[in-house]
């Protein structure tokens, strides 16, 4: 090849090599190889050379995304388990009485959580023949308005499966709340905290207590 | 680590790399470097590169990050295959704390250039 100190020529051939080896690339195909004339070396060797190792590094970094990939949907697999688990252990239903359910819900309840004790509370009402629902949210420090509609539908829900629900320890601050999103409570038994939603209970099935 | 690394009072460290660089070994490279010289001061280079057959993706960066803890007047390199050079000038143009750096056939023309006798 004619090589001047500024310019020089190479070939049809070697560039039409480096272009189709570039449109291999271009197109996401990395599995390809740039052949190069070793034994006659001349300026555009290096470009061929430095192709060959841009491919490698290409390679390199596909599989190292991959990788990464993988390792991320481990962990949110990982994590979505986890909150499944803190899920099913943050919304225990306990049978107090023979047909009597609490559950006592700590911590910021969503959409989610709502749905999941909905659903819980409705299959443990079917499955113990249960005739009261006691939700104690004294430890709920928040609601939102879907979180209070989702309670009203809970309420409903349990009253379609012949059993009657009573909501107890609604927070003041929880009591402004709803009231501000307008949502009405006026249909559901609501009283101060768990020890009067026992004697509710008591009462509705006519179970007298003697000190 | 098979790279074989020595240093050549007052300032000169001198290498010989190996097969299949690795990126660990190439990050030992450098520590080895600092306990020879003051990363501070400026250093001259002879590498021996007769031996080198391959510089993976991890070791480049290696050798990217590593070198650019140093200041090098000089980098002299020996003996590379055509397809090492490429790829050693390509690492070498990601170091900008290297001032200068040639490629040669023989040792004793790496020396005369880094000793300024050529």
């Amino acid at each position: 090849m004619a090589t001047s100190e500024k310019t020089m020529e190479v070939g049809k051939e070697r560039i039409d090599r480096l272009i189709d080896t570039m449109a291999s690339l271009t197109t996401g195909e990395y599995d390809v190889t740039l052949d190069v004339d070793e034994k006659n070396e001349d300026e555009f060797t290096q470009v061929e050379f430095s192709m060959n190792f841009l491919i490698e590094q290409l390679i390199y970094e596909r599989s190292e995304n991959e990788n990464k990939q993988q390792e991320l949907q481990e962990k949110i697999s990982l994590i979505e388990q986890q909150k499944q688990a803190i899920q099913e252990l943050s919304t225990p239903i306990i049978k107090i009485w023979d047909q009597v359910l609490v559950l006592p819900l700590i911590g910021t309840l969503d959409t989610r959580r709502s749905q999941g004790l909905t659903e819980n509370l409705l299959t443990d009402i079917a499955t113990s023949q249960s005739k009261i629902a006691i939700l104690d949210i004294t430890g709920v420090p928040a609601v939102d308005s879907a979180v209070a509609n989702h309670l009203l539908k809970t309420v409903a829900s349990v009253k379609l499966l012949g059993a009657e629900c009573v909501i107890t320890g609604i927070r003041p601050e929880v009591a402004q709340t709803i009231v501000h999103l307008g949502v009405d409570l006026t249909e559901v038994e609501t009283l101060s905290n768990l020890a009067e939603g026992l004697k509710w209970a008591f009462d509705r099935l006519r179970i007298r207590m003697t000190q | 680590m098979k790279e074989i690394i020595t240093f050549e009072p007052p300032e000169t460290i001198v290498m010989t790399l190996r097969g299949k660089l690795e990126a660990e070994e190439t990050a030992h490279m450098f520590e080895k470097w600092a306990t020879f010289v003051d990363p501070s001061k400026k250093i001259k280079v002879l590498v021996d590169l007769s031996k080198l057959e391959e510089i993976p993706p991890q070791a480049r960066e290696a050798l990217k990050v590593g070198g650019r803890k140093f200041l090098m007047s000089k980098v002299s390199s020996f003996g590379a295959s055509i397809k090492m050079r490429v790829m050693a000038g390509l690492v070498l143009k990601m170091v900008p704390q290297v001032d200068k750096s040639a490629f040669f056939k023989t040792e004793a023309e790496a020396r005369a250039w880094l000793e300024d006798k050529k």
